[in-house]
């Protein structure tokens, strides 16, 4: 067996990471630079993707603005990316839209954009990959961004439940499917973490709500980079044993 | 920025709360309220998010003790 001596180098590959632009997203392609990675971010924000390829360790990175809601064109758009860039090794989905809303206001027309970019946008950007103009034939991996949220429940949270235990479904199956092209899929599932995504969901809450929502994290909230590392850990060489699974990063939130 | 009369507005807190219409008034102390939960909070956001464009504070809202208290909290958009 030919082992790497650093498990953990991703030189001399390419990764889609979407979601790029900010939070959990932008810590991962700065997390995949800095082992090697050429990263293709993907956001809806020039300004803000500008900013976080600054960051960027190394070469050969590229930003693309894309509305990942726009499911339908995303395969062509994605093997033109690759035509320009080169082939990928792999995929990262952490683009995700939040949702805090009760059930009773659950209507189709609020489900649409969560179910959308959370999961439909996944789905299609996962068929793209695995193209003959998309994946470069080797070392593949996807991550797909879910959340304790697609493990455990909490009151609000049933449309952003839905969706992340959609994309833990969808994991599952898609690594039985794709062993055979030796193309790994798991998940990421982590708790709150300080990024744009909790300032916007922490707007509704009064202090006492904060404290609690703290409370239920014994290493209190993460910060990006915490998440990127776990991500980038089952990117590279090793995560090489594992498909199919999620791995929890949440400061302790599920082990109560 | 768009605005209702404060009429309609309690109109759409009644129904959020799935009360009788009229069944509000400034006066009503939330707290007296059975349906004014962490839920209905949250329902109350997104209303008058989508009904106003305005985002209200978790803390704002907590500090209202009555209906006339959550109206002035959007002051010149409730006429």
């Amino acid at each position: 067996m030919n082992s790497p001596k650093n498990p953990y180098d991703l030189t001399g590959r390419r990764y889609l990471v979407t979601g790029a632009s900010s939070g959990i997203g932008a810590a991962i392609a700065l997390a995949l630079s800095r082992q090697g990675a050429a990263v293709i971010g993907v956001g809806r924000n020039a300004g803000r993707l500008e900013q976080t390829r600054a960051g960027l360790a190394g070469q050969g990175h590229s930003m693309q603005v894309r509305d990942l809601s726009d499911v339908d064109s995303l395969p062509a758009w994605l093997e033109a990316v690759c035509a320009e860039s080169g082939p990928l090794n792999g995929l990262v989905h952490a683009a995700g839209a939040q949702s805090a809303l009760p059930v009773k206001l659950l209507t189709p027309a609020r489900m649409k954009p969560l179910q959308t970019v959370n999961v439909d946008a996944a789905l299609a950007l996962v068929r793209a990959f695995i193209g003959p103009k998309v994946y470069a034939g080797e070392d593949g991996a996807i991550v797909l961004l879910s959340s304790v949220m697609g493990q455990v429940g909490a009151p609000a949270r049933v449309g952003y439940s839905l969706t992340k235990g959609a994309l833990e479904g969808m994991a599952r199956s898609l690594a039985l499917e794709l062993a055979p092209r030796r193309i790994r899929v798991n998940c990421v599932a982590p708790a709150f973490v300080n990024s744009p995504m909790l300032d916007e969901m922490s707007r509704t809450w009064d202090d006492a709500q904060r404290a609690r929502v703290e409370q239920m994290h014994p290493l209190g909230f993460g910060e990006p980079e915490d998440v990127a590392n776990a991500v980038a850990f089952l990117l590279a060489p090793s995560g090489r044993w594992i498909t199919g699974s999620t791995l929890v990063v949440d400061g302790g939130y599920t082990a109560q | 920025m768009s605005s209702m009369t404060k009429t309609e507005f309690m109109g759409e807190m009644e129904a959020l709360m799935e009360m009788p219409a009229g069944a509000l008034s400034a006066e009503t102390i939330l707290k007296d309220l059975a349906q004014w939960d962490s839920m209905q909070v949250l329902s109350f956001i997104v209303m008058v998010e989508e009904k106003l464009g305005t985002v209200l504070d978790g803390d704002e809202i907590a500090k209202a003790k009555t209906v006339g208290d959550l109206l002035a909290l959007l002051g010149d958009q409730l006429q």
